[in-house]
């Protein structure tokens, strides 16, 4: 079913690209990649446009309020006992609401074998989200300090769900809510995001939803602040608090520090270094992210 | 006398912020290569808009000559140069051209490269950018 999806998603993405690269005039205007660059931002690890850990409120892709937009990604995650990557389509609509879908490998390595799962065991995960820009625009705004505010939900779904309520989880399935707000203070080169989420999830959801300690909806915080050092290309800081519901495991904040470069509107490459704390009895997950994204 | 201090008091902090900001201004115009420095970059600026594709349609009955000036004394005047913008304002000269957010953004575009050929620091080049953003609302009517 999630193969089919990615496939299905790849195959749309790639429709998308080749329409908007050799279609008509009006094809042209539709795709028309007409938002400046970067503003757009990346595709982050739950495939929603933001920045690393974090979702802000700018919509995906380089369309403009009577546009189109699409994106495909690829990211990675190497940690000292796991590896993480995912892949997925991004599509944003009149800059105004963000169509997305992910699928995520969390693979244990040699880690599943001392977990009792056995070694390469590997969750999986299907992301839908959808967000919709409700207030403000972060780029011409720039005579007010209001910043553009989003409202977005994520819909997650994990396999293996015996394994997850055999260590805790309540559920393996979960709907996150978030209120993201995003600034870009173009006088001083610098965006901010803060972002506040209500969710059940432990590690993402990747672990399943609430458990023995907790499993009621909890606001949690997402930032970020990038300086834009160059018109393609930034670095920054990110922060993400996260709940402890599982009892058989710590879960900790993950911070994140980022660069990312915009080759042109059509692709753009993210690294960052990232300390993702415990995840599953490992300490110390400290590794780096890399993410690649087409579109326009 | 009580009222008076405590206005006294309020706009201290007040006209200090003022003179820094004043300071500050003058060094992004300085960026600029000031006024001289505005009319090359808006010249540069312009010819580029003239050999874009995506939006030389709309300077096709446009008084070129004109445009610069205006666009430079306007530029220079944002910047706290000593000039003044006497040209209407922004929403008066677009009405009617059904202008869209990606014709704004291609004239950013535009004049992004021509501020680089100058060497305006990316910071200045924000710093511009940022006054003239808000214009968008005015501008774009489709």
């Amino acid at each position: 079913m999630s193969r089919i999806l990615t496939r299905l998603a790849i195959l749309i993405a790639g429709a998308l690209m080749s329409i908007s690269v050799m279609g008509g005039a009006a094809a042209q205007d539709l795709f028309n990649s007409g938002k400046l660059l970067a503003t757009g931002g990346v595709t982050n690890i739950e495939g929603a446009g933001g920045g690393g850990i974090a979702t802000w409120a700018l919509i995906t892709g380089y369309e403009t309020r009577d546009a189109v937009g699409a994106n495909a990604h690829y990211n990675f995650v190497s940690l000292p006992d796991f590896t993480l990557h995912t892949t997925g389509v991004s599509v944003g609509l009149y800059d105004r609401v963000e169509l997305s879908y992910s699928h995520l490998w969390f693979d244990t390595g040699n880690s599943g074998a001392k977990l009792g799962l056995g070694t390469g065991f590997t969750f999986q995960q299907d992301i839908f989200g959808l967000k919709v820009k409700v207030l403000g625009d972060a780029v011409y705004d720039q005579d007010s300090l209001l910043p553009q505010i989003a409202v977005g939900t994520q819909y997650k779904v994990t396999d293996h769900a015996d394994i997850l309520r055999a260590v805790g989880a309540k559920d393996n399935a979960g709907i996150d809510f978030y209120v993201a707000a995003t600034k870009l203070f173009l006088d001083q080169s610098i965006l901010v995001d803060t972002t506040l989420r209500a969710t059940k999830s432990n590690q993402l959801g990747i672990l399943g939803f609430g458990g023995p300690r907790n499993d009621d909806y909890r606001p949690e915080f997402e930032g970020s602040i990038a300086y834009l050092f160059a018109k393609d290309f930034a670095v920054g800081a990110e922060y993400r608090t996260k709940q402890d519901n599982l009892g058989f495991t710590k879960e900790n904040d993950w911070k994140d520090l980022f660069l990312a470069y915009f080759v042109n509107k059509h692709a753009s490459l993210t690294l960052a270094y990232v300390d993702l704390g415990t995840i599953a009895t490992f300490k110390d997950q400290r590794g780096f992210y890399l993410s690649a994204q087409v579109g326009f | 006398m009580a009222a008076l201090l405590v206005i006294v008091a309020a706009a201290g902090p007040f006209r200090t912020t003022a003179v820094r900001a004043e300071a500050a201004d003058t060094a992004v115009y300085e960026a600029f290569g000031q006024s001289d420095g505005i009319t090359k970059i808006v010249g540069d600026g312009v010819d580029r808009l003239l050999q874009d594709d995506r939006i030389r349609a709309r300077f096709a009955d446009a008084n070129i000559p004109r445009l610069k000036r205006m666009l430079s004394a306007q530029f220079c005047a944002l910047l706290h140069g000593p000039c003044k913008y006497e040209g209407l304002e922004m929403k008066t000269v677009h009405e009617g051209m059904s202008l869209r957010t990606a014709d704004f953004n291609a004239l950013v575009e535009d004049f992004q490269l021509a501020m680089d050929d100058y060497n305006v620091p990316f910071r200045d080049q924000n710093k511009l950018l940022a006054l003239l953003a808000p214009m968008q609302r005015d501008i774009v009517t489709k």
